[in-house]
């Protein structure tokens, strides 16, 4: 049944209209392993981005019978921690996709609702669960420097250290500049530009300016 | 094995649209060859055996036993266990973003934005997993 784009835009539309203020949906959903998933967040003023999780996973039989699984969580995480609690487990056995939607409609909006207010509840004392950090970043096969040697499809040509050093030192020169404006002065793709940067963020190395899109945002390097 | 070939790992709570996108071949080099790991329910066996175009999947580097994988990749409906996997050759696969930190999760996970081509599955291409 969810294998139909179309159903899935419009249970899209069904979350969206029921999340409370200041929460929204950064990505389209995608399939995580036999489930649609859906993460609406908020950026908290504390560092926290309390959030809920939507799942629908399809148990349809080969039979004909539906049956759809919806799965709500209240979570909440900051770059290095996090908590994600169940709130509501329901087992839809709509007869038809119009019964999913109306089905979703009914149950959906309350459900959210409950899950945004656990969420919000969510303290720093609360976080009990550690994301993996990074070890600290090794590149053997990656040269200090003359890393423009390797050839144009080296998959080490615009590997993390040689592309930081160079992103640091035009922001030491420049003091602020976009993601985009970044790659164009070092002629590296956006998408490596983008990486770096995002772990120069977690690194504590350059701090964002105001707001943006994602490659218009601001940067310059911490004090 | 991610880091010791000059990649990173994003953390996990970097958005689908800041990962790097790179093409299915440099993310291969960067596993050393190895292969992605899609689960799937008993619900879905036969759905993508043909593959799977235009819709996101989320796939793993690493082999979990599905009690694993339901806690590792933090996945909905843990109680219904990915019994099946396929697996898939990166190198087969045009665009990947990724690798990241699994959100609420703890494993490590690429993003497969435009799906997998029916020549990415390596047969056969459901297996169950114990």
């Amino acid at each position: 049944m969810l294998e139909n784009p179309e159903l899935v835009t419009q249970l899209s539309g069904v979350m969206s209209e029921a999340l409370p203020d200041g929460y929204s949906f950064d990505e389209d959903p995608a399939e995580r392993h036999g489930s649609w998933e859906w993460i609406a967040a908020r950026s908290g003023s504390d560092g926290i981005a309390p959030a809920v999780v939507i799942a629908l996973t399809d148990l349809s039989g080969r039979d004909g019978s539906a049956r759809v699984d919806v799965d709500l969580w209240a979570a909440a995480d900051t770059d290095e921690r996090f908590i994600r609690l169940p709130v509501r487990h329901a087992e839809f056995l709509p007869a038809d996709e119009g019964q999913l939607l109306e089905l979703s409609s009914e149950m959906l909006p309350e459900a959210i609702r409950a899950a945004a207010e656990i969420a919000e509840r969510f303290s720093d004392a609360d976080l009990n669960e550690a994301y993996a950090r990074p070890s600290p970043i090794t590149h053997p096969k990656t040269p200090d420097d003359g890393s423009d040697d390797l050839p144009e499809e080296s998959p080490y040509r615009w590997s993390l250290r040689p592309l930081q050093r160079q992103i640091l030192s035009l922001l030491e020169e420049e003091g602020e500049l976009t993601i985009e404006e970044l790659a164009g002065r070092l002629g590296a793709p956006l998408e490596a530009v983008r990486g770096a940067v995002e772990d120069l963020r977690w690194r504590g190395n350059v701090v964002v300016v105001g707001s943006g899109t994602a490659a218009g945002v601001r940067l310059r390097r911490s004090e | 094995m991610i880091e010791a070939n000059g990649g990173r790992i994003a953390g996990a709570t970097t958005l689908d649209h800041n990962l790097q996108t790179r093409s299915g071949s440099l993310v291969a080099a960067e596993l050393g060859n190895r292969l992605l790991l899609r689960f799937l329910p008993p619900s879905q066996l036969g759905s993508y055996t043909s593959g799977s175009c235009g819709r996101k999947h989320w796939v793993t580097p690493t082999p979990y036993t599905p009690q694993d994988a339901a806690v590792w990749l933090a996945l909905p409906d843990a109680l219904n266990l990915r019994t099946f996997v396929m697996l898939l050759d990166p190198s087969k696969i045009p665009d990947i973003q990724g690798p990241r930190w699994v959100r609420y999760g703890h494993g490590i996970e690429y993003l497969l934005p435009n799906g997998f081509p029916g020549a990415a599955l390596i047969y056969p291409p459901e297996l169950p997993v114990s």
